[in-house]
């Protein structure tokens, strides 16, 4: 039977969102360009960093949602999340206390 | 571009003083990617082994996207330090007091302006946002950093995002006795919410006004932006993926709730390709609406060619999809003709299909003839068809 460790699962949890939070936050200090009034690099510019920035909001969401399924995990070994304990005892695995 | 007014306006140092704020987001984002894959190589004891397999394999998924995220980033640094280095010696003249030298100045640097800023608008991101970005492009998008379950977008709240799907909700998933989850048609985005959430929000009143305490889940996903994309067969494959993600996520939040997936257009093949037992594990739903719905891809030609999962998992019998599928097409709607212009199986309208079919209003009901782009929006506006359409959605429940 393979085992869990619920407080291994808890730091790598605060690893992931301290990944995250800086991939969310990377496009902020980017601003448009404002020494080349209505140019087309200054357009192009502004639409680059709208689509970046949503970009990487997005793959921040996705390391957060990852860190929230560590969280879960470890809830399940320690038996606080019932449901999904049950599922890992029927994969044959089982929380290291 | 008017060129009024500009001559005093080339200002390289600017240029530069971008190149170095995206030089230090792509600095940023690289050394997360490589942060966040030297997670997944954790010992496999603290993240479970077996169980953490598909685990680390996302981190690492993640810190790919995010590794060339920085490398894209870090290229277009390097264009803006280019584009700097090429107009220098021309914001000299372009500002100076012979007009001979000026003007050739002042050509080479809106040259120089249009050929960078096509070379920059090649380092979109490749990733998510350009899968749900409009095909068009808009010059400022709307802000949705810091997008996080919890957040108003529209006219709901969103419950996730992430992954090429966005998941927002009317009403309250967790207790509702009924879930819809709305798969919206081509042209919808997450960055225009407010159609589709206002949409779901009608038909959760319709639904309360008919006793029935449901909640309304859009789907944001990356629909084809209008109609030629849509006839292919480029989107509805990936969509329907993340949408047995999704109906699953939703019903794993309220497994006592019945779970209706509701196909809108090119929304109703998602669900059908979704929920075709030729083509996966199937669909977690208790039943399904399609409205105005195109064909229900290859491999349907029938609902008992569906597989529907109830929240243990188990395939609902196929014997009685008739009376769990409903099929909503107005008789006006030119959506009709789809399966035979596309080539895509049978429209849910077919009789041969064995939906049941929910009755509609159609132009001879009305007093005018409708345009077609009327017709096929119909399902959200005009009264009758709505509550004929809630109130069908409200009593496969209590089947």
């Amino acid at each position: 039977m393979l085992q869990i460790s619920p407080a291994g699962l808890v730091f790598l949890a605060g690893d992931i969102d301290a990944r995250a939070r800086p991939v969310g936050r990377a496009m902020e200090p980017v601003r448009p360009l404002t020494g080349l009034p209505g140019s087309a690099m200054t357009r192009a510019l502004v639409r680059l960093a709208a689509t970046w920035r949503m970009e990487l909001d997005i793959e921040a969401a996705a390391l957060h949602s990852l860190a929230a399924g560590a969280r879960r995990l470890a809830d399940a070994v320690t038996g606080a999340d019932a449901d999904l304990a049950g599922i890992l005892a029927r994969a044959g695995i089982r929380g290291a206390r | 571009m008017s060129r009024g007014g500009a001559a005093a306006s080339w200002d390289v140092a600017g240029l530069r003083a971008a190149a170095g704020q995206w030089a230090a987001a792509g600095s940023v984002i690289s050394g997360e990617g490589r942060r966040t894959g030297e997670l997944a190589d954790l010992d496999p004891e603290v993240i479970g082994g077996a169980a953490g397999e598909a685990f680390a394999d996302r981190l690492r998924s993640s810190a790919g996207r995010l590794g060339a995220d920085g490398m894209l980033l870090t290229t277009i640094a390097d264009v803006l330090g280019d584009a700097a280095s090429a107009m220098a010696p021309h914001t000299v003249h372009a500002g100076g007091d012979d007009p001979d030298l000026r003007r050739t100045a002042q050509d080479r640097l809106y040259a120089l302006d249009a050929e960078y800023a096509s070379r920059l608008l090649t380092f979109a991101p490749t990733g998510h946002a350009m899968a749900t970005a409009p095909a068009d492009w808009v010059d400022v998008g709307p802000d949705i950093a810091g997008l996080a379950p919890g957040d108003r977008l529209g006219s709901g709240t969103v419950l996730s995002a992430g992954d090429g799907t966005t998941l927002v909700a009317n009403g309250d998933p967790a207790t509702a006795e009924q879930i819809v989850l709305f798969v919206p048609g081509t042209g919808s985005t997450v960055l225009e919410p407010e159609t589709q959430t206002q949409r779901a929000e009608t038909l959760r009143e319709e639904l309360r006004a008919r006793g029935t305490d449901a909640a309304v889940v859009t789907f944001f996903h990356d629909a084809p932006p209008w109609l030629l994309p849509a006839g292919g067969s480029t989107y509805y494959p990936p969509a329907a993926a993340r949408l047995q993600a999704a109906a699953a996520q939703v019903s794993g939040l309220n497994p006592a709730a019945h779970l209706t997936v509701m196909g809108y257009s090119h929304g109703g093949i998602i669900t059908g390709y979704a929920a075709a037992a030729a083509h996966g594990p199937g669909l977690r739903a208790d039943s399904l609406m399609l409205l105005g719905s195109t064909a229900l891809g290859p491999g349907v030609g029938h609902v008992r060619d569906l597989r529907l999962l109830d929240s243990s998992g188990k395939p609902h019998p196929p014997a009685g999809h008739g009376d769990r599928v409903l099929a909503a097409t107005a008789k006006d709607d030119p959506i009709r003709l789809a399966p035979g212009l596309t080539g895509r199986g049978r429209g849910p309208h077919d009789p041969r299909m064995g939906a049941r079919q929910v009755p509609l209003p159609g132009w001879e009901d009305n007093e005018q003839p409708r345009s077609v782009l009327t017709a096929h929006s119909s399902y959200f506006w005009d009264p009758v068809s709505l509550g004929n359409i809630a109130g069908a959605i409200a009593e496969v429940r209590r089947r």
